[in-house]
Parts: C-alpha cells; sequence; structure tokens
C-alpha cells in the first residue's frame, strides 16, 4: 500500500504542477504569490478527478475478475515497478525544486533551462517508460488499461485547465 | 541572413509622429512567404484585416498575450533581480562619484513595463530614482499602466521614443531590444545615448550561441503558447548580436562612453551565460562602479 500511496501523491503534486505551469504567462502582476499557488490549488484539485475515475476503473476491473486477490497483487507489483520510473524522475524534480530556494540568479536559471524545462518536454515519454515497464514485469492486460488510463489523466490535467483558461478569460 | 521577427512586421509607427500607421496584410504575408518562412507567412495570415490591412486591435491583442508569455520568460530568468543586480551598483557608483542630481532610470522599449514594475514592486529603487518605461506601442504602455496601478507601483510610463524624452535619462536600460537593430541602426541607437545628462546604460540581450537556437525553440516550446511568441523567440536568440559587435557599435557611436561586456561567461567558466549585457558609463565613473560591484566586477569584459 506504501506504493499506492507514493504514487498517489506523485500523482497529485504532477497535477498540481500542472496547475502551475497552465497559469503561466496569464498574469502579468509581479506579486502573484497567492495566484500561483491558488493555481496549483487547482491541478491538484483537477488532478484528484483523474486519480478518482482510475481508482474507479481498478475498482470495476477488481470486482470483475475472477481471481481478485491475485489481480491486486499483479497490480501492486505494477505500481511498485512505475516507481522504479517515476521516482528517480521525481527527485531530480524535487531536488532542483529545493535548490531554487538558493539566492542565485544564475543557479535558478540554470535549473529552468537544465531540469524543469527539458523535463517537461520529457514528462510524457517518461510515464509511457513507466508503464512500459510495469507491463514487462506483470504483463496483463489490466496493467497496460489502467496505466494508460492513468498517464491520460494526468497529462489531460494541464490540457484542460488550459481550456478552462481560455473560457475565462478576460484579455 | 536576417530572419525578421513577426512583432516587428505587424506594427508600423510613424518614427517623428509616433502615430500608427497601417500594415498591409497580404504584403506582410507575401514577405514572410519570399524569405522562405512559411510558418511565419500562416501566422500573419491568422490575423483579422480591416480594409487591407491588420486589424490593429487583433494585433493588440495578440502582442498583450506575447508580452504576458514574454514576461513568464522573464521571470523563469530572474530577469528582474539579474538588471537589479547591476543597476544597484551602478546607482552607488554614481552617487559615490558625486552625482546629486535626481537620477532617471528609462527601460527603452519597455513593452509591458516587466522590468520597471518589478524594481519598482521589490526593491528600493522607486524611492531613490525615478523609473520610466519607454514605448512606442500605446496599447502595450497602457497595459503597463494598468497593472502598475493595480499594484500601486511607483513608476511611471510614457508612449515615446525614450531618446527624445524632455528629460535625459540617467541611465538607459533595455531586455530584449538590440537584436532588433541590424547593421548601421544599432550604431545610430547607441549614439542617442551620447547627451549630456546619461552617465550610463546598460542593454540586456541574448547572446549568440552554438546552442542558443536549438535551446531556445525547446524552451519557447514548453513554455509559449503563443505560435507568435514561440516564432519570435527562436528568431530573437538566431538574430542576437555576439558581444564584439556590440562594444563596436557603442565605441563607433558613443565613443564619450566606456564600454564592455557584463555577464556572458558564468564565473571564470567557459560556459555562456542566456543573456549578456552591454554597458556603458562616463570616463569619470568608472572606477566607482567597479568598485561598486565588488566581486561582480568580474564579470566585466572588454571594459575599456
Amino acid at each position: 500500500m506504501t506504493a499506492v500511496l507514493t504514487l498517489y501523491l506523485l500523482a497529485t503534486l504532477d497535477a498540481a504542477m500542472s496547475g502551475y505551469r497552465s497559469a503561466g504567462g496569464r498574469v502579468a502582476l509581479i506579486r502573484k504569490h497567492s495566484y500561483q499557488a491558488r493555481a496549483q490549488a487547482r491541478g491538484a484539485l483537477w488532478g484528484q478527478v483523474g486519480i478518482l475515475a482510475v481508482a474507479l476503473v481498478v475498482a470495476v476491473v477488481l470486482l470483475v475478475d475472477s481471481d481478485p486477490p491475485r489481480l491486486a497483487a499483479d497490480l501492486l507489483e505494477a505500481c511498485r515497478r512505475l516507481l522504479v520510473v517515476y521516482l528517480p524522475y521525481s527527485f531530480v524534480f524535487l531536488a532542483a525544486l529545493l535548490l531554487r530556494v538558493l539566492p542565485s540568479v544564475d543557479l535558478r536559471s540554470t535549473l529552468n533551462v537544465l531540469v524543469f524545462g527539458p523535463f517537461t518536454l520529457l514528462r510524457p515519454f517518461v510515464g509511457l517508460a513507466g508503464v512500459a515497464y510495469a507491463y514487462t514485469g506483470v504483463p496483463r492486460w489490466q496493467v497496460i488499461a489502467i496505466g494508460v488510463l492513468g498517464l491520460a489523466a494526468m497529462l489531460s490535467v494541464e490540457w484542460a485547465l488550459n481550456w478552462w483558461y481560455a473560457r475565462t478569460s478576460q484579455r | 541572413m536576417d530572419r525578421p521577427e513577426i512583432s516587428d512586421a505587424i506594427v508600423d509607427f510613424d518614427p517623428e509622429t509616433l502615430r500608427r500607421r497601417p500594415v498591409a496584410k497580404q504584403a506582410a504575408v507575401d514577405a514572410f512567404t519570399a524569405r522562405g518562412n512559411r510558418r511565419a507567412a500562416r501566422i500573419v495570415a491568422g490575423f483579422r484585416e480591416r480594409d487591407g490591412a491588420l486589424d490593429p486591435d487583433d494585433v493588440d491583442r495578440v502582442l498583450r498575450i506575447a508580452h504576458y508569455e514574454l514576461q513568464q520568460m522573464s521571470e523563469e530568468f530572474y530577469h528582474g533581480q539579474r538588471v537589479y543586480e547591476f543597476l544597484r551598483p551602478l546607482l552607488t557608483a554614481l552617487r559615490a562619484a558625486g552625482e546629486t542630481a535626481r537620477l532617471r532610470v528609462v527601460d527603452v522599449g519597455c513593452g509591458i513595463g516587466y522590468v520597471v514594475r518589478w524594481l519598482a514592486a521589490r526593491t528600493e529603487l522607486a524611492s531613490e530614482v525615478e523609473l520610466i518605461g519607454a514605448d512606442y506601442h500605446t496599447a502595450l504602455v497602457e497595459e503597463a499602466r494598468r497593472l502598475a496601478e493595480q499594484e500601486g507601483l511607483r513608476c511611471a510610463f510614457v508612449v515615446a521614443n525614450a531618446f527624445r524624452l524632455p528629460q535625459a535619462a540617467s541611465v538607459y536600460l533595455s531586455t530584449g531590444v538590440l537584436h532588433h537593430f541590424r547593421d548601421d541602426a544599432l550604431r545610430r541607437f547607441f549614439a542617442q545615448h551620447d547627451r549630456p545628462e546619461t552617465l550610463a546604460f546598460a542593454h540586456f540581450d541574448f547572446q549568440p550561441t552554438f546552442f542558443a537556437p536549438i535551446g531556445s525553440w525547446l524552451f519557447h516550446l514548453v513554455r509559449m503558447r503563443l505560435p507568435l511568441a514561440r516564432h519570435d523567440g527562436v528568431a530573437s536568440a538566431v538574430r542576437a548580436h555576439r558581444g564584439s559587435v556590440l562594444t563596436a557599435a557603442v565605441n563607433a557611436g558613443a565613443p564619450g562612453f566606456v564600454t564592455g561586456m557584463y555577464g556572458a561567461r558564468v564565473g571564470r567558466l567557459p560556459v555562456p551565460r542566456i543573456m549578456h549585457t552591454v554597458v556603458g558609463i562616463r570616463p569619470a565613473y568608472r572606477d566607482a562602479l567597479v568598485s561598486a560591484l565588488g566581486p561582480r566586477a568580474g564579470r566585466l569584459e572588454l571594459f575599456t
């Protein structure tokens, strides 16, 4: 269950970052910490919708399976394998976030250029790599189906928020 | 071969009156097509049209959005702080060398005024000097004023040629402006600094490196949503001037200044920064600036 909880936390963090990115470049005030905090909270909240959808699908898949305890154990193993790919990516990202507290303009902007920018680009591929690695260890169609659904849910948070901003924008 | 930016092509101002002149839409599209830049041509073709010209309201709307996204880039590169880290010692140096008059810092081509607003919001400078942003574009200047008012910032924005203000600046700044000036126009840009009241300048722009175009393309891909902003961001990196070109232009246009490049490299490493700064100061204040910069004086190169 630790693996499931860790995945949940990573998914929520990812959704919060999607909220941050989708809000970027929309408000040109200088002092906007509260705006950015609300954007991250919005992303994290919208991410719960996708997480809930995945949880419901998992529940249904378990209910209809002929051997639910066996499937549950396999899905748990798949979660651990997802983390083998996602945790190093998340660790580098979080380490870069922590380093940003250091008061160096060069360090902070370098982190943006070398970590945050490229990691945003790599994110979908890392997501796919995780699902692929989980499937190679647990070759069940449920792993692919739930993995792809989860990936789609996380990748759609930013898309959905961009759509919402476009609709509510008064600029 | 120069790669013009869309934002330069879709607006036109009379240089004397600063009145906006209509831009023929098809001519603008054809100009990009003739250069083989079909992507830019498609972007320009997407603007609304009014009597054969680009609809100025539509152009203003898109440029406002582009500048909002540009501000995000500035924030990601901590550009406000970067400007302050040079400007603070510069102003200190001017005072230490005996300058007692009220100092005016003018941002040339300020757009929506990010640098001026950041300095007013985040530093003590607004209480010490006049912070002014100047741009030809009325819609952008109005947006700058609106944003400054919303946060109660002590700064001013004017629709004007920054070099023709009733009172000249003590210090001129700019960000991402220099690469818009090519060849002799760059020399003439610096020549306009040569007024008795002007003591120094610092113009920040992208530094051309081998990786700049691809790095710029990648970064704009992940950070910008507007196609115009993505296109122009890469074009800016491609058009950036080398430090030697900038200092040569200063020496030719404004020989009354000691000039050099600031912050081109990370420390003593041969690692280029994304932006570099061409700086100039009147000879009487040179030593005071070097002293005021302290450890950062090592970032000055070719400073003669």
